[in-house]
């Protein structure tokens, strides 16, 4: 199959089946089936105007590659100043506790050498809204989520050039992005020495083939396999070698999660840790809420992914999570992109129905119907539900 | 915003054009509307907090008041310029109108410009208010 990245594109825009092809080097996504209107409620559903936070409707998840213009936006602050970002202007500066402090230019950056990895990037407040008692935030449902194909050089490279020095614990990742007024904490995060010296953790300049788009940090975004997306610094422009975790708002306060399980609706004051790793989870792309389906054969399909282990089993449940059949894993297992997955549910009765799904991980760890309640609304995990109508 | 209309009036404007039915429990909940507290609520959250970010942000929580408060606490610590007066006016506003026992819904894009609900006044509890629950489906 010989199709040029924009053609292809453009069979993403048309919502064609897109993930077949895809086929010649990527396990096979399912064809959609009957889906009018799948163009109707376009590429994202907002939930923040400005600065813009919006999420990627699920029936997307039909594809394995999440397309850029359907691919959730979470922002802080929203895109730079177009002079901070532009390739003239634009500069990623290395210190800290480095030997050789230095600046590189995108071009530099590509001197490196290139990778590219499939990843599942996931805020860490996707499914906040399902959490109870309700918790402060942007109130993502389920797409605040995709897997995509980055291209970049790795952290670890760059960091060799500017020779990290003995002492040396975590690495502070700052971005462009700025608050309307000055008094707003910036979103200044760190991550683990460990963490950024894996050689799968990357400075992205293109995602699924293209360059990567503003509102995805163009030009350059850290891309953290595994890990959610808050460490996933977009726009990138400051990396700081450090002794300690970096301070302020976003790592001390907030993306926390508590060490020990709180009580629901509480303010916890105990010790708490950053939000870093995903949980295993899986959706159900298709059928989607409210869809009548007809008696009979019912493909059912969704994604499954873990973070730093791999999805073993999906399970679907139509009555209620008393009883669980396996689903078909479908494609290779690649470490940190997501799963596909297929279910051929025979429905037999008329009537309303809901049709559960979890996943299960090789660490054994299971999607739990609901997750425990912490204070941010973070990791939502719980069995993922769609409430479909059978008709004879 | 309100503009000076009865709030009953608004409501069962705003119901007609949709699927809802005013129901007694309802109609006895709009004895408890303050129309100009409504007003003033959504005229701060223009001036005084659409400065930062939209206020779909704001509409889409559904907080109890102490939530309501530690929110507006944060917000002002950063930055929002409000008076004492006008914080405690919109820790009422918020209470009132996006508390718990509010069903969630989809924020639609355009809701910067939504109209403004009625109000209870004050929250009984923390937990969901009952006799309410069809409100949401007016919008
Ligand atoms: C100086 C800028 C600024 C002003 C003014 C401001 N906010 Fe915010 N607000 C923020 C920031 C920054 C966030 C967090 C955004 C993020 O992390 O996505 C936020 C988040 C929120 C949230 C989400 C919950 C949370 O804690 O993150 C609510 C609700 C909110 N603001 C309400 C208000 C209200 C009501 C006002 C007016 C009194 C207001 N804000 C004024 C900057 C501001």
């Amino acid at each position: 199959m010989d199709i040029s990245r924009r053609s292809l594109f453009k069979t993403l825009l048309q919502g064609m089946g897109a993930g077949l092809l895809f086929s010649r080097r990527l396990p096979p996504a399912l064809a959609i089936g009957e889906e009018p209107g799948r163009n109707e409620s376009g590429p994202l559903i907002t939930r923040v105007t400005r600065p813009l936070d919006a999420e990627t409707p699920v029936r997307e998840f039909t594809s394995f590659l999440t397309p850029n213009h359907r691919f959730f936006v979470r922002s802080h602050f929203g895109p730079p100043a177009p002079e901070l970002i532009s390739e003239a202007g634009w500069k990623l500066r290395v210190n800290g506790l480095v030997e050789r402090s230095q600046e590189f230019t995108l071009k530099d950056l590509k001197q490196l050498e290139p990778v590219t990895i499939t990843a599942v990037v996931q805020c860490s407040g996707n499914g906040r809204t399902f959490h109870r008692p309700k918790v402060p935030g942007v109130q993502w449902e389920r797409g605040a989520v995709g897997n995509a194909e980055w291209t970049g050089v790795r952290l670890c490279d760059v960091l060799a050039r500017a020779a990290v020095k003995e002492g040396a614990q975590h690495v502070q990742l700052q971005g462009a992005d700025r608050p309307v007024m000055a008094s707003v904490p910036l979103f200044t995060r760190s991550i683990p020495l460990a963490k950024a010296l894996h050689p799968d953790t990357i400075l992205a300049y293109e995602m699924n083939g293209r360059p990567l788009p503003v509102l995805h940090g163009a030009p350059l975004r850290a891309i953290l396999p595994g890990w959610m997306a808050d460490s996933c610094t977009k726009w990138l422009t400051e990396i700081t070698v450090q002794p300690e975790t970096a301070k302020g708002y976003y790592m001390e306060t907030a993306y926390r999660m508590p060490v020990k399980p709180v009580e629901a609706g509480t303010i916890s004051t105990g010790p708490s840790t950053p939000v870093e790793a995903m949980v295993v989870k899986s959706l159900i792309a298709a059928p989607h809420e409210d869809e009548t389906v007809k008696v009979g054969p019912v493909t059912v399909q969704g994604v499954s992914w873990s973070g730093e282990a791999t999805v073993v089993q999906v399970e679907v449940s139509v009555d209620g999570g008393k009883t669980w059949e396996p689903a078909r894993l479908l494609g290779e297992d690649l470490p940190y992109a997501w799963r596909q997955w297929q279910w051929l549910w025979k429905a037999r009765t008329a009537g309303p129905t809901t049709i559960l799904c979890r996943a299960i991980d090789s660490r054994g760890d299971t999607q739990p119907a609901a997750t425990p309640w912490n204070p941010g609304g973070f990791l939502w995990n719980g069995w993922d539900r769609v409430s479909v109508t059978v008709v004879a | 915003m309100m503009d000076g209309k009865c709030p009953l009036v608004a409501l069962l404007a705003i119901c007609l054009s949709g699927v809802a039915v005013v129901t007694a429990a309802q109609e006895r909940d709009l004895t408890d509307v303050n129309a100009a507290l409504a007003r003033r609520g959504e005229g701060l959250l223009v001036t005084r907090c659409a400065v930062c970010h939209s206020q779909d942000l704001v509409s889409q929580q559904r907080l109890p008041r102490d939530r309501w408060l530690a929110t507006i606490d944060k917000m002002k610590q950063w930055g929002a310029g409000i008076s004492e007066e006008e914080a405690d006016l919109l820790v009422r506003y918020l209470s009132a109108r996006y508390h718990p026992g509010l069903p969630d819904q989809p924020v639609p894009a355009d809701s910067e410009r939504s109209q403004a609900e009625p109000l209870k006044t004050e929250p009984e509890a923390e937990g969901p208010v009952m006799g309410i629950a069809n409100r949401g489906a007016c919008l």
